[in-house]
């Protein structure tokens, strides 16, 4: 099924809960299994939280959340920002790497991002901003 | 989010229900610290039966309460942890630092009762 949803919301925390919802509702036209939902839900809270924390280290920005389908089953999200941008993409994608120990961040973020989606891009330039695009694909009416 | 944290002696219980993101995180890193910060604390268990959303922001504050436990003296331990929830503890190996601290037979186990938390307690 095509579809094709754009938002795009204040980098503030309670907007977390909001884009990992309206990416769930979305994907789950596909008739997702419960684990598929719950990876793209968690996800997507990753890379918005990513966004807010890193991207513009808690300062006000405008995050954008694009999703799509198509009649593969395959969902597709592009979450992207203008903040401070990434230097070294490989040592920010290393599981435990953070540059913002003191706050409690794991460096996990990425990590979860490739375990709980089929695949994970990163595109940044320091001082511009920082995409990421994960796509997921539906199982159950799809294989 | 919500926490209801419970203290018996030098044992701490901290219920929390609902979704642990970004957002989430400090609430519940003040609430449980609250008590910890009062001292003398043995044992914290996280019970996370209630629990529908975590994402690494839930590690951080399970990283952070082990550490602060650690430097206390004090041990972590997990309870009714649902599955949605334990692929991520697993992926990020929170297992192998909360069983760091316990006994063998112990260390099988990623639950506790709330039978053995009050029995302790009482103890």
């Amino acid at each position: 099924m095509n579809n094709y949803l754009k938002m795009e919301f204040w980098s503030i925390s309670s907007n977390e809960g909001l884009a990992r919802t309206a990416a769930a509702a979305f994907f789950s036209e596909l008739d997702p299994t419960f684990e598929e939902l719950a990876d793209v839900r968690t996800a997507v809270s990753e890379a918005v939280t990513n966004a807010i924390v890193h991207g513009y280290r808690e300062k006000m920005g405008i995050i954008k959340m694009e999703c799509s389908t198509d009649e593969l089953g395959l969902f597709t999200v592009i979450i992207s920002d203008e903040g401070c941008g990434i230097s070294d993409i490989e040592q920010a994608m290393q599981p435990f790497f953070t540059t913002a120990r003191g706050e409690e961040r794991t460096g996990m973020g990425f990590a979860v991002m490739q375990a709980f989606m089929d695949t994970v891009e990163v595109d940044s330039v320091p001082g511009m901003g920082t995409t990421v695009k994960m796509t997921k694909q539906a199982s159950i009416k799809y294989e | 989010m919500n926490v209801a944290v419970e203290r018996k002696g030098s044992c701490v219980m901290a219920k929390l229900s609902g979704e642990i993101d970004h957002h989430a995180a400090k609430s519940v890193r003040e609430a449980i610290d609250s008590e910890l910060d009062r001292g003398n604390v043995c044992e914290l268990v996280l019970d996370f039966a209630d629990v529908s959303f975590m994402d690494s922001s839930g590690l951080g504050v399970i990283f952070g309460r082990y550490n602060k436990l650690l430097a206390q003296g004090g041990s972590l331990k997990l309870k009714r942890v649902p599955k949605r929830i334990e692929r991520i503890l697993r992926m990020a190996g929170v297992y192998t630092l909360v069983d760091r601290k316990e006994s063998k037979t112990e260390r099988m186990r990623t639950d506790v009762s709330v039978d053995n938390f009050r029995s302790k307690c009482n103890e």
